[in-house]
């Protein structure tokens, strides 16, 4: 991280930006190196520190929910902690430890803090399969008239005009649970990847020690060599399927956002099958990049996938393909409509997708205002 | 200090009660999980509230509580009772992460360091914990309500927006320098407002 060398007036005018959390990464590392290494005592940033205590003091308490403390104390039995490495301070009597006791002279140390703990949940198999869906005798070009029809015979066509936002509420609760379920799963992926790092530690320490005596065969250190080598393949798996859910996480996250916004252009995707529960949003915020998310997606054959198609007057533009996680999860984003898509529909197609739709709407969405020209 | 948030929960070891945020990090900091049980308990309402306040969703706060309260634990060996209270740390620890959440979910902001340190690790001996029992979030609010208007909005972008001063400048379509200046001149008078601090007067 490129750091650059700050004077005390300059550290002191960003004091407050600090204290808010205000400043960008390396600017705030500058002024925390600043801090470290000078003379002077910088008073301000106690000041600008208190008053910050001030800002948090007048939200408003909400309790947590009773889940998110099991599941943290959960967390907290598998989280291994920072040692206290500065002195040797004998374990003794927790309950007896004066206060006086905490405060150690260690600038530096105090200056790190936790990593972030991941948070992400645990990646989803895309290739389990299985449920085909046969082909409806519905046609494509009638697509557009079929979204209404299809509605109005469900009978919440008006109902769902009139109830955009409280649909679109609904759907929201609805994901942000599969996605709180999905976040659960995550922690025991990270206490897995935790475990499997602090074996990793301990066989290479086997393997130091073996090093050093004299007698070790070669066998020997190839057979903990090798134990390495496969936990850190099987480190660098979780930390890759951490990382993709990661990415499918953040992305509901802003999804859930945009649909949230008043003024983004919002559309209730519903099956096309009545007996079939699939249900979700697209969303087309009033600037950036659009989203569809589906619920309760049934699973396809390995051989196909979702995908979703923008509908202007009738004519079909792909949106892109959709993989279905767990809940039938599904979710794309960046997505820029072309102008004057009204509908938005979705359908089987053969692995990797296709330039024309081949199968019949699965699900479709009427948009309330057709999207406009963007530049 | 204001009153503990949210009841204490039966697996709550009996007699930690009385023990002060600072003695329970001490305990938490040679492994005592009953010690973080109970500063989850007692601070747990105003981390969820602070999280709620700047993420505006109940799942993402969720997990900012979450990984801060774990970052609590991790770093406990890392607290110094001399430089803040420990209220005031855990809190820092909060924001910072969920200023980090929403800057996640808006792509186009250079993240913060994974590893930036909540502020008051670098302060004086905690000023707030002395004045804050004479305070109230009434008072605060209505302190934070006398701020000029262009103050306020800074302030607000910065701590419960998560906006950087450069955005807070494009946001307000005001230069950069006066954006510093907004945040600066605006918490020092809030500073003066509630009577906190070292030094006397704001420097003009």
């Amino acid at each position: 991280m490129a750091a650059y060398p700050l004077d005390c007036a300059t550290v002191d005018e960003l004091a407050g930006l600090f204290v808010l959390d205000a400043l960008q990464a390396d600017e705030a590392l500058a002024v925390r190196e600043h801090l470290t290494t000078c003379d002077r005592a910088h008073e301000e940033f106690a000041d600008m520190a208190a008053v910050t205590g001030a800002l948090f003091e007048s939200v408003q308490p909400v309790d947590a929910p009773p889940a998110l403390r099991d599941r943290l104390m959960a967390a907290v039995a598998v989280t291994d902690q920072v040692p206290d490495d500065v002195a040797v301070v004998p374990r003794r009597d927790v309950q007896h430890r004066a206060r006086a006791d905490t405060a150690r002279p260690r600038a530096g140390d105090s200056l790190v803090v936790a990593e972030p703990v991941s948070s992400v949940a645990q990646p989803v198999s895309l290739d389990a399969a299985r449920r085909r869906r046969g082909p409806a005798p519905m046609v494509w070009m009638g697509l557009a008239a079929a979204a209404v029809i299809v509605i109005a015979a469900l009978g919440v066509w008006n109902v769902a005009l009139q109830r955009q936002v409280s649909d679109a509420h609904g759907q929201v609760a609805s994901l942000q649970q599969a996605v709180t379920t999905a976040q659960q799963q995550a922690v025991d992926a990270d206490a897995q990847l935790t475990s499997l790092q602090g074996r990793i530690t301990q066989t290479e320490a086997q393997l130091t020690a073996a090093l050093q005596r004299a007698d070790t065969s070669d066998a020997q250190v190839a057979s903990l060599q090798g134990k390495i080598d496969q936990m850190q393949v099987l480190v660098a798996s979780y930390q890759q399927q951490i990382a993709t859910a990661d990415d499918r996480v953040a992305l509901i996250g802003q999804a859930i956002a945009a649909a949230t916004a008043p003024t983004s252009n919002v559309a209730t995707l519903a099956s096309t099958s009545p007996g079939d529960s699939a249900a979700g949003m697209a969303i087309f915020p009033a600037s950036g990049p659009g989203y569809i998310m589906m619920e309760g997606l049934p699973e396809v054959a390995a051989d196909q996938t979702y995908q979703a198609w923008y509908l202007a007057g009738g004519v079909p533009t792909s949106a892109g393909v959709m993989s279905v996680g767990p809940h039938g999860l599904a979710i794309v984003g960046g997505l820029q409509p072309i102008s004057g898509t009204d509908t938005i529909a979705l359908t089987v197609e053969p692995a990797g997708g296709v330039d024309q739709p081949t199968g019949s709407p699965v699900v479709v969405g009427k948009l309330p205002s057709a999207v406009a020209l963007r530049l | 200090m204001s009153e503990p948030n949210g009841g204490s929960l039966p697996s709550t070891p009996a007699g930690s009660a009385s023990r002060s945020d600072e003695e329970l990090l001490s305990a938490a900091a040679h492994g005592d999980e009953g010690s973080i049980a109970h500063l989850f308990d007692r601070h747990q309402g105003s981390m969820y509230g602070l999280a709620l306040r700047i993420t505006n969703d109940p799942m993402l706060a969720q997990d900012v509580v979450q990984e801060a309260f774990l970052g609590v634990w991790r770093n406990a060996s890392r607290f110094e009772a001399s430089k803040a209270s420990g209220r005031t740390w855990i809190m820092s620890i909060t924001h910072h992460r969920a200023i980090d959440a929403i800057r996640r979910r808006r792509p186009t902001v250079a993240l913060p360091e994974p590893e930036m340190p909540p502020p008051t690790a670098l302060t004086m001996p905690d000023l707030w914990e002395e004045v804050s029992g004479r305070l109230d979030a009434g008072a605060i609010r209505s302190a934070l309500a006398r701020l000029s208007a262009v103050q306020r909005q800074a302030i607000e972008l910065a701590y419960f927006g998560g906006l950087t001063q450069q955005e807070i400048a494009e946001r307000t379509r005001a230069p950069l320098g006066t954006v510093k200046s907004r945040v600066r001149l605006g918490l020092l008078a809030l500073r003066d407002e509630l009577g906190l601090g070292t030094q006397a007067e704001a420097p003009s």
